[in-house]
């Protein structure tokens, strides 16, 4: 199968996994205290792209992973990869993949250098990357696993997926233990393989990697994907954060404020000001203000990482 | 190429050298004390013949052998090899995918582009390669200490004997293989493995002294190629390898099947 650049890659449709029981209200599923899972999860990546995968821990990020990964179950739905169906086909799959879970444990009698080879038996090495993996990650990889401190082995675990150029690197944490230069030195490498095509699939905590690697993001909470957005789109189409200052004759109540559906958070910083998160509708906001007198407003793009947060609660 | 058997057969040389160290310094002990040792068996050549003795050391079949080298080498060696088949076939297979689900290499190893199936396929080979090298030693050390002692054994017996041990441990591997494949977790496997295995043991050992459990004798696999058996037919029994094979075939089939098609929830 030959892939071209609008070629989706990763397509899931519906995905399913429900753990313990389930509370079913109306069509609806909602999440027990003890019910972990991903319900009706559904995304697509298309060639090329760095895709983040986002949301608080049991949200299900691990369950989607495991699932497209075919180690779970679906109770519903349908991945592709690839274009072939991901339980189907699951060796020729694995031959184009490269997975790094997070916590990622490596053989301790190895060194680096037996592990890398030996990965290399299943899928064959890019002799020339791996120098450059080599040069970027510069972990000694003579020296046998188990004598490695935490971030070296995640060093040597990284070379040893990406060694091979995989089409498709599915990431859970990667990063999780390197230190700031090997981080960037990672985000190179990723940014690198991306202009040659190389697809991403990223899941992380570090919202500052995703704002910076990541083209596109999906947040999934609560075991349903909230959101699936372009990063860049993110901070014009979704958190704006609003100061307004009124001149104290007539001014609005807080309880005033939270009756704008677009309002997300009020609070009364000090007397007449009031500082604002709000969603995408601005209109409503200047159309409620114009009935009143201000002394002082301001409005910018909330910080990316407010966003996320709004969406992590 | 079968990068998982040779990668396992390398990583695991230690605990797969070990049963058959054991046989060949418990034989060799033996010889050692053979002409003393012959003395005292022919005292209590009576009170070995009894269902306790049998139960306690194995229903052998070695009445007819008398106080000879040989009947020596069957009841003390025999004995040895029971109990080493118990252990072996228990604890190896059952932890074959913990041990791997336990240090998180698991994760990584499914990824990886080989069938699921082949992946067990080539561990549970390692385990049956090392298992070759218990019956393979057992009849090194029992020629080659008749040898030294110029005693004589019936080669054809120790042969049979061997294979039938072999049969053995591939079968209760493939059943202790099953339990791993169902329950994942080392300590469940474990206690599912030595229940339904250390159960055959018990109703072989016990089956000839309790006449209430006498009649479950033939469903343990270890009441499979006694010595008396083998004496009696010339050979291994075809019926018995008929029976024991196919029990090794299905529960290493079900077990190849359950790994494929299952999920890790780990």
């Amino acid at each position: 199968m030959t892939e071209t650049a609008s070629e989706t890659i990763l397509q899931v449709s519906n995905l399913t996994k429900i753990y313990g029981r389930e509370i079913r209200i109306g069509n609806r599923i909602q999440f027990g205290q003890h019910v972990r899972g991903a319900h009706e999860v559904s995304f697509q990546i298309k060639r090329g792209e760095i895709f983040g995968f986002l949301g608080p821990n049991g949200a299900g990020k691990t369950t989607s992973m495991r699932a497209i990964l075919d180690y779970l179950k679906l109770g519903k739905g349908k991945i592709q990869i690839f274009g072939f169906d991901h339980r189907k086909d699951r060796v020729e799959i694995r031959k184009r993949i490269g997975y790094v879970p997070g916590d990622m444990a490596l053989f301790e009698n190895f060194t680096g250098e037996e592990l890398i080879s030996y990965f290399g038996k299943f899928r064959p090495i890019d002799q020339e990357f791996l120098q450059e993996l080599r040069s970027l990650f510069r972990v000694k990889l003579h020296k046998k696993i188990k004598s490695l401190s935490k971030g070296n082995r995640q060093q040597v675990g990284l070379i040893a997926v990406m060694a091979s150029k995989p089409s498709l690197l599915i990431l859970d944490e990667p990063t999780s233990g390197l230190d700031p230069l090997m981080t960037a030195n990672f985000h190179k490498i990723l940014k690198k393989l991306q202009k040659e095509g190389v697809t991403t699939f990223l899941s992380s905590h570090d919202l500052a990697e995703v704002q910076a690697i990541c083209d596109r993001v999906g947040i999934i909470r609560n075991g349903e994907m909230i959101l699936v957005e372009a990063v860049t789109e993110l901070k014009s189409k979704f958190l704006q954060n609003m100061m307004i200052q009124f001149t104290g004759e007539n001014t609005p109540t807080e309880e005033d404020f939270n009756q704008l559906d677009t309002v997300i958070s009020v609070e009364c910083i000090k007397p007449h000001t009031y500082k604002l998160k709000i969603g995408k509708d601005v209109t409503q906001v200047l159309k409620f203000l114009s009935r009143y007198e201000l002394k002082r407003f301001t409005c910018e793009d909330a910080d990316l990482e407010e966003i996320f947060l709004q969406y992590y609660r | 190429m079968v990068h998982i058997y040779l990668k396992n057969l390398k990583k695991s040389w230690l605990t797969g050298i070990v049963p058959p160290v054991v046989i060949i310094a418990f034989v060799g002990t033996i010889a050692l004390g053979w002409p003393s040792m012959q003395e005292l068996i022919l005292q209590r050549l009576e009170t070995m013949d009894n269902p306790i003795m049998k139960a306690i050391i194995g229903d052998l079949g070695i009445s007819g052998l008398g106080a000879t080298w040989e009947a020596a080498l069957f009841m003390y060696a025999g004995g040895t090899m029971n109990i080493l088949l118990l252990f072996v076939a228990i604890f190896i297979p059952a932890r074959l995918l913990s041990t791997e689900i336990d240090k998180n290499t698991f994760d990584i190893m499914l990824s990886l582009p080989i069938p699921r199936w082949r992946y067990l396929l080539e561990k549970f080979s390692v385990y049956l390669t090392y298992s070759l090298f218990i019956p393979i030693s057992m009849v090194g050390i029992m020629l080659g200490a008749t040898s030294f002692l110029g005693e004589s054994l019936t080669t054809s017996l120790v042969l049979n004997y061997s294979l039938g041990y072999f049969i053995l441990l591939f079968a209760l591997g493939a059943i202790s293989l099953l339990c791993a494949t169902i329950f994942l977790d080392s300590s469940k496997s474990l206690a599912a493995a030595g229940l339904v295995i250390g159960g055959q043991y018990f109703l072989d050992s016990m089956g000839g002294m309790l006449a209430a459990i006498g009649n479950f004798e033939a469903l343990s696999l270890f009441n499979y190629f006694s010595l008396g058996a083998i004496q009696e037919a010339g050979m291994l029994p075809i019926g018995e390898i008929i029976i024991v094979v196919s029990i090794g075939i299905v529960a290493l089939t079900s077990a190849l099947l359950i790994f494929h098609k299952r999920e890790f929830a780990i």
